[in-house]
């Protein structure tokens, strides 16, 4: 067995003067998540820090006022990836009832043909996962989910739709996710769902955290 | 002078670093320094000589900084030669650092001349604009249309 | 109060953003000409950040239902206040029953129109701006319409002086290249992603601002930006002036509305300080960007501070003078 592994190591980049992007390295995956909740929990409490924002196996951290010492903060911040555990999932599982195909699924014919599956595989295939809500964003209450099954992969559109509707349940690339207010999207739309998704009286405003996992469940299939 | 004047004649004076401005004209002299240890010349603000003619009306700059007869973000001129001005309207801008204060014209007529260059540095009571009176008749009674 | 008289849509109410929500999906919005809210704020003597209406289509008009200091700030067009001529960058005094009117800017796209005391809308997680994707901020979370009331915060006749101005932050702050207005970038992620005739074209080139630009998003028009190779970015967190090259190669630069999120290849961020400068380019016009640094990107920041603050203290003095 090797004793020396090179293990790739996390990319940093800048967002102008706003910002920095913290990319954890290797495959998407449920394990790496986790790490980048925990190094958001701690990140976020640091004194040049506005917001630690998860994303896909990754972490964006906003600015109160742009850092003097930039590569102190860079050096600080992949020490604490390397200490950075798992943060175990905890969160509560919630249910959602989707209809696919036909009206509800414009693209569904697109996941069809890229991915040579007929529309009763791929609303199974989509519902089999528990899945992990990975990190909150594209838009206010929606939930950015891992654990896709990689043969539904379908590429982002090359021309984004200017309006699909709420609880469009999506592909992109190799990712899914179900929106949670009407808007314009790049992802493939292959189902629907009616749920609440943010309240901004409330506190918290979303209804769903990272950590917490949808189960989506085939209400009807339209072929 | 007003108080009020010699009152914005000092703040305008810290604005501009100078270290101090003298002004003279029939019955006032006025000498202003600042508290700094080394006083570079002071400047001197002459009244230039009046004219007496009785039907000629001269606007007079209400302060020190650099007079504008053009908006800095508009690229017509605020007041056209030759054309009618009423009492309060904003015939240039006195520019103090980044504020733009307002110069309205305290006479209804006609503009008839242009004294001063766009841009000029000038002190208080400078002749910048000469109105004649034609028109002047038609002064009307809602004189006070212009908010100060 | 007042009461807006034009049918047309799209003006909102912002404020500098809502900051802090970004971890629940919720973008920052907030105005796209910041420095000309912050200067028609001061002007007021409001919080540099109260919130103002943001106005991008002209003419725009509306009447004061009550007296009510005021400032118009960003775009110049033809500003009139019952028929008589406003300045641009300019605070007023209005009466009840006087109309404001707004006609096509000469220079700038966005106008402020900012209210004495702040526009009197309720903060929504820390902000008055519009969230339009979620429909709360700002005016019930919409764009304003003809007949809407909005009241100001400090209405009446202002205890501080009114009937003056400011210089611009174009004129303070001058930043063109070739005769065009520039903004400057710093390389992002992918840019090293990108063939390198590509990225030279980016900066030797003129840009333009297509019709399919607005608060989301700006769509320039130029040389393609093409990759090396096909990319597929993870979903991640983005903020305003991200500069986003999809299939095609034509550029999005996300601006105040856009997503929080985004997973198209950056080529580079339009730096914050320089965000006003784009918000205010008008369809159609064309722009030049600069390639710089982090350290020129924080001076630039601190650039626009010193110029604000050289504007406070002035305002202070005018206001003290006038006593």
């Amino acid at each position: 067995m090797s004793t020396a592994s090179v293990s790739p190591r996390p990319h940093i980049s800048l967002l102008g003067s706003t910002a920095l992007l913290f990319e954890a390295p290797g495959e998407l995956d449920l394990a790496p998540q986790q790490r980048i909740w925990s190094l958001a929990l701690q990140v976020g409490q640091w004194a040049d820090i506005h917001e630690a924002v998860p994303g896909m196996n990754n972490l964006m951290l906003t600015f109160i006022k742009p850092p003097r010492d930039l590569s102190g903060l860079c050096e600080r911040l992949l020490e604490a990836w390397d200490a950075s555990q798992p943060l175990p999932l905890e969160g509560r599982i919630v249910e959602l009832p989707v209809v696919y195909g036909g009206e509800f699924g414009p693209h569904m014919n697109d996941v069809v043909a890229h991915t040579g599956l007929d529309i009763d595989t791929i609303a199974n295939l989509h519902c089999e996962p528990l899945y992990p809500v990975y990190a909150l964003g594209s838009h206010p209450g929606y939930c950015y989910l891992g654990g896709m099954d990689s043969r539904l992969a379908t590429p982002r559109r090359q021309v984004p739709v200017i309006s699909i509707a709420s609880g469009s349940v999506s592909i992109g690339g190799v990712q899914t996710g179900v929106s949670a207010s009407a808007g314009p999207s790049g992802w493939n739309t292959i189902g629907r769902t009616e749920m609440s998704f943010f309240d901004p009286t409330q506190n918290p405003p979303a209804m769903l955290r990272p950590g917490d996992m949808l189960r989506l469940r085939i209400e009807r299939i339209i072929r | 002078m007003t108080n009020q004047e010699i009152r914005q004649l000092a703040v305008w004076l810290k604005e501009t670093h100078l270290a101090g401005a003298e002004i003279r004209r029939p019955g006032l002299h006025l000498v202003l320094k600042r508290n700094v240890d080394e006083v570079a010349a002071p400047v001197h603000i002459a009244e230039p000589a009046t004219s007496k003619a009785p039907d000629e009306r001269l606007l007079k700059t209400p302060g020190l900084g650099r007079l504008l007869l053009t908006h800095p973000q508009q690229s017509e001129v605020l007041v056209l030669a030759g054309s009618r001005v009423e009492r309060g309207q904003l015939v240039a801008l006195l520019q103090v650092g980044d504020l733009l204060l307002p110069v309205r014209s305290e006479k209804a007529g006609r503009l008839a001349a242009v004294l001063t260059v766009c841009g000029t540095t000038v002190g208080f009571g400078e002749a910048f604009m000469r109105l004649d009176a034609a028109g002047a008749g038609e002064e009307r009674s809602n004189e006070n249309r212009f908010e100060r | 109060m007042i009461e807006i008289l034009s049918a047309t849509a799209l003006a909102t109410v912002q404020d500098f953003g809502r900051f802090g929500s970004l971890g629940y999906g919720v973008g920052t919005s907030g105005a796209m000409d910041h420095l000309a809210l912050a200067l028609g704020n001061l002007l007021l003597g409001n919080p540099e950040d109260a919130a103002a209406i943001e106005i991008p289509l002209f003419p725009f008009e509306l009447r004061f239902i009550e007296d009510c200091a005021f400032a118009v700030t960003g775009a110049a067009g033809e500003a009139s206040l019952d028929g008589q001529p406003l300045p641009p960058f300019w605070v007023a005094q209005a009466r009840e029953g006087q109309a404001l009117s707004l006609g096509y800017p000469t220079s700038g796209s966005r106008a402020y129109l900012c209210l004495a005391g702040g526009v009197d809308v309720p903060l929504v997680l820390g902000s008055r701006s519009t969230q339009l994707r979620g429909e709360f901020g700002g005016l019930q979370g919409r764009a304003l319409q003809q007949g809407d009331r909005i009241s100001a915060l400090r209405p009446g006749v202002s205890a501080l002086p009114t009937d003056f101005g400011v210089v611009s932050p174009s004129q303070a702050l001058p930043l063109k290249l070739d005769g065009l207005t520039a903004m400057r970038v710093l390389p992002a992620a992918e840019y090293e992603c990108f063939l390198d005739e590509s990225r030279a074209a980016f900066w030797a080139g003129e840009w333009k601002v297509t019709t399919q630009s607005n608060r989301y998003g700006y769509r320039l028009e130029g040389a393609p930006i093409l990759p090396k190779e096909a990319m597929e970015v993870r979903s991640h967190g983005i903020v305003p002036g991200v500069i986003q090259v999809p299939h095609g190669g034509q550029p999005i630069i996300q601006m105040r509305d856009a997503q929080p999120s985004g997973g198209y290849p950056k080529f580079g961020t339009v730096i914050e300080a320089d965000l006003w400068r784009l918000g205010q380019a008008p369809i159609g016009s064309k722009v030049r960007f600069i390639e710089c640094s982090y350290t020129e990107a924080v001076a630039a920041l601190e650039d626009n501070q010193r110029y604000l603050e050289e504007v406070r203290r002035l305002v202070d003095l005018h206001g003290l003078a006038s006593r």
